[in-house]
């Protein structure tokens, strides 16, 4: 895991960006990574943003931080070891520079020496060790399992820190990318006490700083005049004065507010608006690929309506996901096979299965199996059009293939215990934000008895390509570890049915410059700057 | 019957618009120019237009055709709960006012803590505990119906009790089953019928908002509630269609329930009128 | 009176005792694990299990019941399952959003009333009269909901006078704050405004219809003081009882209102925290709610007997 092997992943999506982001003149032309302005005219600073999100942050402590859209906060107050740029290419954040050693099990990293936390503190080796060590022994943190792998932190001078591994983990790098990797000034942290996760004063040394947080009505941030990050001109960074964000949960009012100026900033856009929003002269609207996906989870079990594999691949040969990416989605998610995105090192571009929909195999698939034609009930959350949506045209897709699909609406919460036992009796709908590295995409959904494995899918031989995929760091032989495991859980023995892969999407107010969308889906307001 | 009739034209019209709803709601398959369910892509967002009066939704289904079977469930709902909140509240009500004492007072505290909880949070929290279906929010709808029936009974039981029909009747030693049969539910069928009439526009209105927060009929049944809910998104993009025919429907209903439910008691109970 | 009141609060006792019964059997019947709702994409089962034993929610539900109940009525609430922030204070925290809501939709609706329905009454059957009576029926068969999202797609998007939501504080920026105010007050006021016009107006013709206003008026009396002095005292009486009613019917329709409008307040707290199975959040705001409701009824009680003398302490309608 080399610095240099690191950055083929990201070629794929550089390519993908650009076919993308036409279309959208006078908008920000891709920025370079961190700290680069890369806007046409000359950044200016000051100004105020509102960014509006699609729900409330609950936890700013990245230690019991569980939600997606937190995130979306924690990047602005926080710096990471490493962060990633546009492309999805691993790049030097809070740590400068950083080794494998020759057998995998420990990495060293080269710190920063100019940061300070917004309390004054300063970071170096022991703030690092300090932080990990939380992250992975505090009682109920929700980072332990991502740093599992790690057996001790070793400070090796005030600037130096080795992670030593219980053995090789390739994703190592890529998991410090985001929360568990996050850097929390030590002070703050301990006189926060148990209010800490709500109100994080003082804490980051991102480019803004955490001043109040009103719950489901807004969270101020303001900029942090003493951060690192300097733009491509040598010019400190962030420009902006102030962010605030505010959550608007009814996605028709948050991109109202856009429309009507009450906000400059949105990264989760209705398929559907997407068309009227790009004929609003005062906007701009990015899209790029991501990692996320977004899925139909059978239940595997024993007992269960897909006991039988070739079931699960009946209905992925009888839904027609160009339809589903057209008429729901309205091209924002584009066809999707698998867990890993195209964005992805290991993705193989030629990788479709069931790219056309085969409503007469699939029928013949379920009279070869020969236990009666195929009913089952699909489980979709009360009140979500889109889901209900998506799930009406599935049932109608399904039909053309003699498949009965009965819906079922309950309530998320009782959803979410019915996946988490397995005692749903035939299929639910569930998506997946994405991990920068194919591994966090892939192995707690499929691997068996792993938190995420709500199909409760076990295969003996996708385990074992798994746990290659973690133990060797040479990029190609985690490819083709990935490419055989994703044939089998795909195709031959299906865990699920996936549809989809979903773009990261930005819409700003076009007075506000520099900013792109980030394929972790993810906004970064660093660069970004108001025009006068 | 007629003059009567004549006397209160009120009671015509809003008589007339509540059967010409209940009518639409039976022969909605006869009506219907397309299945409510059938989902065709091609013609997706149509705005209306002779093929499709109110247009067609996100998944090419007719909404003309979705709202005139929408009612089929909000009727059937506002009559069910009805029903449901009727029959255990003035059950409730009889008992209370005329056993009296112990009985009275256990079940009048019940009533109050029932009455204690916002109506909306009470149906909501009944509808999300028993699961969200259409039964369910009749049940909830119901139970939230109970506390007016029976205050309602009761306080009219409390008034009639030693009125001299009944304490005469009590006298030659009438049986009390007997004594509610015959004296005291005849007495009290107006304010009933009044409060059921307009219970039966408070249960619509209230199952359409239960099933706007998807608490409701289950998809792919069309209800007014869900598809207001469901089509709200679309309304930014000027894709009105899809809202109008539920939001029509609900309105539709909820007045003419209500206007029935005033010009029956300005003609049935003008004591009530006061009352507001 | 003071025994009287004595009296209606220490009924309220048991039935404030069945009321927390109901509210925790209600919410806690009711399918699903916050700790998984909560959970997002991070499902370590390791990490869940400790919150749950950090909620208490791994211990059988009679004692988490007594628990609740005991903490209770010492004053502390418990803490959000969701945020760890202490329920009061989400609460406390939220009551400002809900009370300019709630006051200036009752202000509104009550002014307009008032205002609506006395001409309206002096006027009997005369076009505006007619409008009146009609639009009232139409106010309160318009489901709120509905109407929020025509308002918004009126004046947000066609016009773009106003903000499709959210909320900012009137003492923050007085200007910003009222115009975020204006739609979800109209959605609100509308029912209760329907509501409480129907009652000035059809009280105001009963009282017109008594003999004191046919003594005043012969008494040569100039209209508008036979009015104001005579029919409106009188006619207000049943006027505040309905006012009194509408207190909890906005109260209730905030929860639509605030929830389509993004307000930050105690109704979307409590539509938002049953979806997530926040026990500790729903099991407060209900029973505050039920608490303030029964205090209200009483209030009204008090007020009605206050305005009306005819009306005795006896055990009312009760």
């Amino acid at each position: 895991m080399a610095r240099s092997s690191v950055a083929l992943r990201g070629l794929a999506v550089v390519a993908a960006l650009a076919v993308v982001l036409s279309g959208c003149a006078g908008g920000p032309t891709g920025a370079a990574p961190s700290g680069g302005g890369g806007a046409p005219a000359k950044p200016t600073y000051g100004g105020t943003v509102t960014f509006v999100l699609e729900n409330d942050v609950i936890d700013f402590d990245p230690l019991r931080s569980r939600a997606f859209v937190d995130r979306n906060a924690h990047y602005q107050i926080f710096d990471s070891l490493v962060r990633v740029d546009p492309s999805g290419k691993i790049v030097p954040s809070l740590a400068q520079s950083w080794d494998t050693s020759a057998d995998g099990k420990q990495v060293t990293f080269k710190l920063r020496t100019d940061v300070k936390y917004h309390d004054g503190t300063p970071f170096d080796a022991e703030s690092v060790k300090w932080n990990i060590d939380r992250y992975r022994t505090t009682q109920g943190s929700q980072r332990a399992s991502d740093l599992a792998p790690i057996a001790a932190v070793e400070v090796k001078d005030p600037y130096t820190v080795s992670f030593n591994l219980k053995a090789p983990f390739a994703p190592l790098l890529a998991t410090l990318v985001d929360r568990a990797g996050m850097m929390l000034s030590r002070k703050a942290v301990e006189a926060g006490g148990a209010d800490f996760t709500r109100k994080p004063v003082g804490a980051g040394s991102g480019p803004f700083k955490f001043v109040e947080a009103l719950k489901d009505d807004h969270i101020t941030l303001e900029r942090n005049t003493e951060w690192w990050g300097k733009d491509k001109d040598g010019n400190k960074l962030p420009y902006l004065d102030k962010i605030i964000i505010k959550p608007i949960r009814d996605d028709s009012v948050r991109t109202t507010n856009l429309r009507t100026g009450d906000a400059q900033a949105a990264n989760n856009i209705p398929g559907k608006d997407v068309e009227g929003l790009k004929s609003e002269s005062s906007l701009v609207y990015q899209q790029s690929p991501n990692y996320g996906f977004d899925s139909i989870i059978p239940n595997r079990k024993k007992g269960f309506a897909f006991e039988d594999g070739r079931l699960v691949r009946a209905v992925s040969m009888a839904i027609d996901r160009k339809e589903i990416s057209d008429k729901v989605f309205f091209g924002t998610r584009t066809p999707g096979y698998g867990t890993i995105a195209p964005s992805h090192f290991a993705s193989d571009p030629g990788f479709k299965p069931f790219e056309k929909p085969d409503p007469a195999g699939a029928k013949k698939l379920v009279a070869d199996v020969g236990k009666g034609p195929l009913s089952f009930e699909m489980l979709v959350t009360a009140g979500t059009s889109v889901d209900l949506q998506l799930a009406q045209l599935i049932q109608a897709q399904l039909g053309k293939a003699d498949i009965k699909m009965e819906l079922k609406t309950l309530e998320f919460a009782e959803i979410l215990k019915l996946q988490d036992a397995c005692t749903f009796t035939g299929a639910t709908l569930i998506g997946w934000s994405g991990r920068v590295d194919p591994d966090g995409n892939t192995y707690s959904h499929i691997y068996t008895g792993a938190p995420n494995n709500n199909s409760c899918y076990s295969n003996a031989q996708v385990d074992k390509l798994l746990d290659d995929s973690r133990t060797t760091s040479d990029e190609a032989k985690r490819k083709a570890a990935f490419r055989a495991a994703e044939q089998i859980y795909v195709v031959d023995d299906p865990a699920r049915v996936w549809y989809v892969f979903r773009s990261s999407q930005l819409l700003t107010a076009k007075k506000l410059k520099g900013l792109v969308p980030y394929p972790d889906g993810l906004i970064r307001f660093d660069v970004g700057w108001l025009e006068k | 019957m007629r003059s009567w009739l004549r006397r209160h034209p009120r009671i015509v019209i809003g008589g007339s618009l509540a059967l010409l709803l209940i009518l639409a709601a039976i022969f909605a398959p006869a009506i219907a120019p397309y299945e409510p369910t059938a989902v065709d892509v091609s013609q997706s967002l149509e705005p209306p237009s002779g093929a499709h009066w109110l247009g067609t939704d996100d998944l090419g289904r007719d909404v003309f055709s979705r709202t005139l079977y929408g009612s089929r469930i909000s009727l059937s709902v506002g009559l069910i709960a009805v029903g449901i909140g009727l029959g255990i509240g003035v059950a409730i009500g009889l008992v209370a006012g005329y056993v009296g004492g112990l009985a009275d007072l256990l079940l009048m505290r019940a009533i109050d803590a029932l009455l204690a909880f916002p109506a909306l949070v009470l149906a909501i929290s009944i509808t999300a505990a028993l699961g969200p279906q259409i039964q369910n929010a009749m049940i909830a709808i119901g139970v939230v119906a109970i506390p007016l029936y029976s205050r309602l009974t009761r306080g009219q039981v409390l008034a009639l009790r030693e009125r001299e029909f009944v304490t005469a009747a009590r006298a030659v030693g009438a049986r009390s089953t007997r004594i509610v049969a015959r004296h005291i539910l005849p007495n009290i069928t107006n304010p009933l019928i009044v409060q059921a009439t307009l219970s039966i526009a408070f249960a619509i209105l209230a199952e359409a908002t239960l099933s706007f927060l998807g608490l409701g009929a289950q998809p792919p049944t069309p209800t007014w509630g869900a598809d207001i809910n469901y089509s709200r998104s679309y309304l930014i993009n000027a894709k009105w269609w899809m809202s109008v025919g539920p939001g029509l429907g609900i309105f539709l209903a909820v007045f003419s329930f209500n206007f029935l439910g005033d010009a029956l008691r300005d003609a049935l109970d003008p004591r009530l009128r006061r009352s507001g | 009176m003071i025994g009287y009141v004595l009296r209606r609060l220490v009924l309220m006792i048991p039935v404030a005792f069945l009321v927390t019964i109901i509210v925790f059997a209600l919410i806690r019947l009711t399918p699903g694990d916050p700790v998984l709702v909560y959970a997002g994409e991070e499902k370590d089962p390791v990490a869940l299990d400790a919150l749950r034993h950090e909620y208490g929610l791994d211990q059988p539900m009679p004692v988490q019941y007594v628990s609740w109940l005991t903490h209770a009525m010492r004053g502390d609430l418990g803490r959000s399952l969701r945020t760890r922030q202490p329920v009061t204070e989400a609460i406390v925290e939220r009551i400002p959003a809900t009370l300019t809501l709630g006051v200036t939709a009752l202000a509104l609706s009550i002014t307009v009333a008032l205002a609506v329905g006395t001409l309206s009454a002096l006027k009997r059957n005369s076009p505006l009269d007619l409008l009146a009576t009609g639009l009232t029926i139409a106010g309160v068969s318009l489901p709120n909901f509905f109407l929020g999202l025509v308002l918004i797609l009126l004046f947000a998007l066609v016009v773009r006078a106003l903000p499709p939501g959210g909320y900012v504080a009137l003492a923050s920026d007085p200007l910003d704050g009222l115009r975020h105010l204006v739609l979800p007050a109209v959605t609100l006021a509308t029912a209760s405004t329907a509501v409480t016009l129907r009652q000035v107006r059809s009280s105001l013709l009963d009282v017109f219809a008594q003999d004191y206003m046919r003594t005043a008026r012969a008494k040569g009396l100039r209209e508008r003081t036979v009015v104001t002095r005579h029919a409106m005292k009188n006619a207000l009486i049943p006027v505040v009882t309905i006012i009194g009613l509408q207190v909890g019917a906005v109260l209730e329709g905030a929860i639509i209102t605030e929830s389509i409008f993004s307000w930050p307040g105690v109704g979307r707290l409590a539509v938002d925290s049953i979806a997530g199975r926040d026990y500790p959040v729903v099991q407060a705001i209900v029973l505050l709610s039920a608490l303030s409701f029964m205090l209200s009824t009483l209030v009204v009680d008090v007020l009605y007997t206050r305005l009306d003398p005819r009306i005795s302490f006896g055990d009312g309608g009760r």
